[in-house]
């Protein structure tokens, strides 16, 4: 069933904020198992693209379908009658973890579940046990169960991230949108972060589209490379497909000083 | 979280389930006005009120209250079934509460009336009315009451609306207060001279003979009826009955003994028993009460003169209606008379025939003329000139800031929309000053330096602590913060759906706005015009001062909760909304914890505040330290009111300590 449909799909979607345009007449598949890296120049619509795809913005009118898993979230402008049940499938990362700071990280966690449960268990906090079972165990597999307790607001970013992906993971989610999830993070954090997403795609088979500034992240965690420049793609391929020449027409002139000093470095 | 929402419901189910147990009522409520403490009050009415529950085998609940409006309001909502009234408040609540007399009360000596008068120190040097009208705005008076007919109306009939004067532009201050405040107002010398009753200067002669002795009449005025008692006129006629037997016979029934100790009771009261009477009996006071909107209307300065014209016309139709009443009953006491003579005739006939002559020509002297004058005033050029000087003020600083803010030669210049707008906004605001510098006094200034001593003089008073009866002043207070509390929660728990809904980042603009205004009207609103109208359901006393105040919080945490809301982080609400969440867990879980904390501090907040208005609250009736406080302040008792303002702070105080605490548990 689910190999039926890509992970997400979007069709000439175009996004303009007044008189910029952030997207313009972007399309996208990405099949369910991938591991996508979304790079570009700062600017260029990563963010804006993952943030269509969740339905968080609304594309403009005249733009095609976005689906993800075949549910759809929104055509033409309009946000789609079950974009609910679209989100849940889909665990979103932010570069800021947007967790609740005041709730202990157990409790964020088991916020994965509010798509799935009635309305009023979630505005009780009365979580079903097996809700409860399940943050525990994603807490612990993403190395933070030490700090269930503790209130988010009091943990590091690392630890925060991680309490993000463990409600994604309650959430059950079969894809993980990622935007820049490393980019406020120490070399260590950040390497973790990244091991723990590759290990979701490796072991559960978790559909996983980040975008990063890092290229070399890129190369090495993903196998698949889409480009952004100022809202168009302009690269899909292997990630072995990102040389030089792409690099420096994806990030402008100046990224060639930039890949010298690093190599004189 | 999910903790402080279930104790919510349940706090919300708590407060629902009072409703449900609505009373019947089989029992009358008697009311009293009177201008002293409650209890004192209560026990001197005890003995006649149960007389009267013996009487008419009814249940009476004795209500008092220091202010009419409140008691006036109750009847009219069913709330009070008999009263006794002033003249002036008896009309309102004729006219209003669809009440009407039935008795009069006679004061102790038997007399049907009493008279006005004007005090003033034996030291002072005023010795004749015009020393009082000079009007020179050197000389401080003191009406009563708004309400009151012997205090202010009666002054205004016989002095004031005849001589053309105004007493607010006469006199460098007028005051409103009770008699008794008035009286020692007068005594302690703290106005020139002040108005009072005959009635309430025999009992300052038993209450504060020393008081009285400092004090002179320097007018008084014809005699002024008793007041009225009223009941509803749709009480049933089995229990008007039994009441109006009760009143006409009490203090002359039974055998000697039980006169003897009715009549006790009746002096006690400072009365002489009662008879019977009917709205005729109001006829004098609405003859005043025409008086007093004549002169109103020729004397007012807010009134254009199409408007005054068709004012003084009404007046005078009324005038012409009331005529047609008086002479009514004036004749018929003529003819009584006139029968009289008349079997006189047959005895003593010159006497009875000089009589006869003399009755027809009194009569025919008596009967009023309407003669309404039609003053013409000039429209003064005074506020057309605050309005100028404000406009050109505005105007100036309006061009020095453009001038100012002109591009510059070197460094970045501002967008010329941006300038006009700064420049707009400080200059209307500046203008808006200029023009509001007269109306509200701000020319009086100075005065704080000069008259600095006086002030200090009148702060003085406050350093001679009255400690007698504090544990009562505690215990009020007590009531008062619990009104407080309670009008806090009442208005958290509405504060929360109406501040979400009042937010632009929540809720749909269709809804914002009208949730906006509505919260804008709560907050409006007096709290004392809120709990008079939550007297006419609730009745008299606190429950009507907690829903006031839970009103007009709900209005302020609203508006305060919903600029919390507008200000928080989209982050979180993102972060749960990409769960798949829907609206009301991305709000519980996304909004809420971001607000929380804020929100606390402001209820805690206004938990203090409101801790401080519940005592003005007392005004209406509506208990705690506020009524006791009133009561100290209107009759100049300085030591009582500082003891009782100490123990407001202290009570504040305690409140802010403790908030202080859940504040740090709740952030
Ligand atoms: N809420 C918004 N209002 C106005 N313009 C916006 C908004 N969000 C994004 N934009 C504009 O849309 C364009 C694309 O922004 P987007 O955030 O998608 O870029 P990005 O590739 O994620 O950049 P970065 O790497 O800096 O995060 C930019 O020009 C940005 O200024
Ligand atoms: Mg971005």
């Amino acid at each position: 069933m689910a190999e039926l449909h890509s992970a997400l799909s979007i069709d000439r979607v175009t996004k303009t904020y007044g008189a910029a345009t952030a997207l313009s007449s972007a399309s996208l598949v990405v099949k369910p198992g991938e591991m996508v890296a979304l790079i570009g120049a700062s600017g260029s619509g990563k963010s804006t693209l993952l943030r269509l795809a969740s339905g968080l913005v609304l594309a403009d009118p005249g733009s095609g379908a976005i689906r993800l898993f075949g549910e759809k979230v929104q055509e033409n402008g309009r946000l789609s009658a079950r974009v609910r049940r679209a989100r849940a499938r889909v665990g979103f990362i932010f570069q800021q973890f947007n967790l609740v700071t005041r709730a202990s990280l157990y409790a964020n966690a088991m916020l994965g579940s509010l798509g799935q449960i009635a309305p009023w268990r979630g505005v009780t906090g009365s979580f079903p046990n097996d809700v409860r079972k399940r943050a525990m165990d994603a807490l612990e597999r993403v190395g933070v169960a030490d700090h269930a307790g503790k209130r988010a607001a009091n943990l590091s970013g690392g630890q925060q991230q991680r309490g993000a992906i463990a409600r994604a993971l309650v959430q059950q989610a079969r894809a993980i949108f990622a935007d820049e999830p490393i980019a406020s993070l120490d070399p260590v954090s950040a390497r973790r972060v990244m091991r723990l997403l590759a290990e979701l795609n490796a072991q559960d088979g978790m559909t996983v589209v980040v975008t990063l500034h890092q290229v070399d992240y890129a190369l090495k965690y993903c196998r698949r490379a889409v480009a952004l420049k100022a809202g168009q793609i302009i690269y899909d391929g292997p990630i072995s497909g990102l040389t030089r020449e792409r690099l420096i027409e994806i990030y402008g002139d100046e990224y060639r000083d930039v890949m010298d000093e690093s190599v004189r470095a | 979280m999910s903790l402080l929402l279930r104790l919510l419901v349940l706090i919300s189910m708590a407060l629902a389930a009072p409703a449900a147990l609505a009373q019947e009522r089989e029992r009358i409520v008697f009311s009293v006005i009177s201008t002293e403490q409650t209890e004192a009050v209560e026990a001197l009415w005890m003995p006649f009120v149960q007389a009267m529950e013996e009487e008419t085998g009814l249940d009476v609940e004795l209500v008092s209250a220091i202010d009419y409006a409140g008691v006036i309001e109750a009847m009219r909502f069913g709330q009070v079934d008999v009263g006794w009234f002033s003249n002036l408040s008896g009309l309102q609540a004729i006219r209003l509460a669809d009440a009407e007399v039935f008795a009069k009360t006679l004061y102790p000596g038997g007399q049907e009336g009493y008279r006005s008068v004007i005090l003033v120190r034996n030291d002072s040097p005023l010795q004749t009315l015009d020393d009082l009208l000079v009007c020179d705005g050197s000389l401080s008076f003191a009406l009563g009451d708004p309400n009151s007919t012997s205090g202010t109306l009666v002054p205004l009939a016989y002095i004031f609306a005849p001589r053309g004067i105004d007493p607010q532009s006469c006199f460098a201050q007028v005051t409103n207060a009770n008699h008794e405040q008035t009286a020692l107002a007068v005594a302690n010398g703290f106005v020139d001279a002040g108005t009072n009753n005959t009635t309430n200067l025999d009992r300052l002669a038993q209450t504060r003979p020393e008081a009285l002795a400092g004090m002179r009449i320097l007018w008084s005025s014809p005699l002024i009826q008793t007041d009225p008692i009223i009941w509803r006129r749709d009480l049933p006629e089995e229990i008007k009955s039994e009441i109006f037997s009760f009143f006409l016979t009490y203090g002359f029934r039974g055998d000697a003994e039980q006169r003897t100790r009715e009549q006790a009771v009746l002096e006690t009261l400072f009365l002489g028993g009662f008879l019977p009477a009917t709205d005729e009996h109001l006829l004098p006071i609405r003859r005043l009460e025409l008086m007093r909107d004549l002169a109103e209307t020729q004397a007012s300065e807010a009134l254009e003169e199409g408007e005054r014209a068709a004012r003084l016309e009404q007046i005078e139709l009324a005038l012409r209606e009331l005529a047609v009443e008086e002479r009514r009953v004036a004749v018929r006491e003529l003819a009584a008379d006139m029968t009289e003579a008349r079997t006189r005739l047959a005895t003593d006939e010159a006497g009875a025939s000089a009589d006869i002559t003399r009755l027809v020509a009194e009569f025919l002297a008596a009967q009023p003329r309407i003669e309404v004058e039609r003053r013409i005033r000039r429209a003064t050029t005074g506020e057309i000139t605050r309005g100028l000087l404000g406009l050109g003020a505005g105007l100036t600083l309006f061009a020095v800031m453009m001038i100012r803010s002109r591009p510059p030669r070197f460094g970045p210049s501002r967008l010329l929309s941006d300038r006009l707008i700064d420049a707009a906004i400080w200059s209307g605001l500046f203008g808006l000053l200029i023009w509001s510098f007269w109306p509200a006094e701000m020319f009086k200034f100075p005065l704080l330096g000069t008259n600095a001593p006086r002030m200090g003089e009148y702060i003085a008073g406050f350093f001679q602590l009255d400690l007698d009866g504090w544990e009562v002043y505690a215990r009020q207070t007590l009531i008062t913060v619990q009104i407080a509390l309670w009008g806090t929660v009442v208005a958290v728990i509405a504060a929360i759906p109406f501040g979400l809904m009042a937010s632009r980042n929540i809720a749909p603009v269709w809804i914002v706005q009208p949730v906006r205004r509505l919260m804008d009207a709560f907050r409006a609103i007096n709290e004392l015009v809120v709990a008079a109208i939550f007297v006419a359901a609730v009745g008299l006393g606190p429950f009507a001062g907690v829903m006031a105040l839970a009103l007009h919080t709900t209005g302020v945490l609203a508006k305060l909760f919903s600029e919390a809301v507008e200000a928080i982080d989209d982050g979180p609400v993102e972060g749960v909304r990409a769960t798949g969440a829907g609206p009301m867990n991305e709000v519980v879980w996304g909004v809420i914890p971001q607000v929380i904390p804020l929100w606390a501090s402001y209820a805690l907040y206004r938990f203090e505040s409101n801790t401080r208005a519940a005592t003005i609250l007392g005004l209406i009736g509506a208990g705690g330290i506020g009524q006791v406080l009133i009561q100290n302040i209107r009759s100049f008792e300085y030591g009582k009111t500082a003891t009782i303002l100490l123990i407001i702070i202290a009570a504040v105080t305690a409140v802010d300590l403790i908030s202080q605490m859940l504040r740090k548990r709740l952030v």
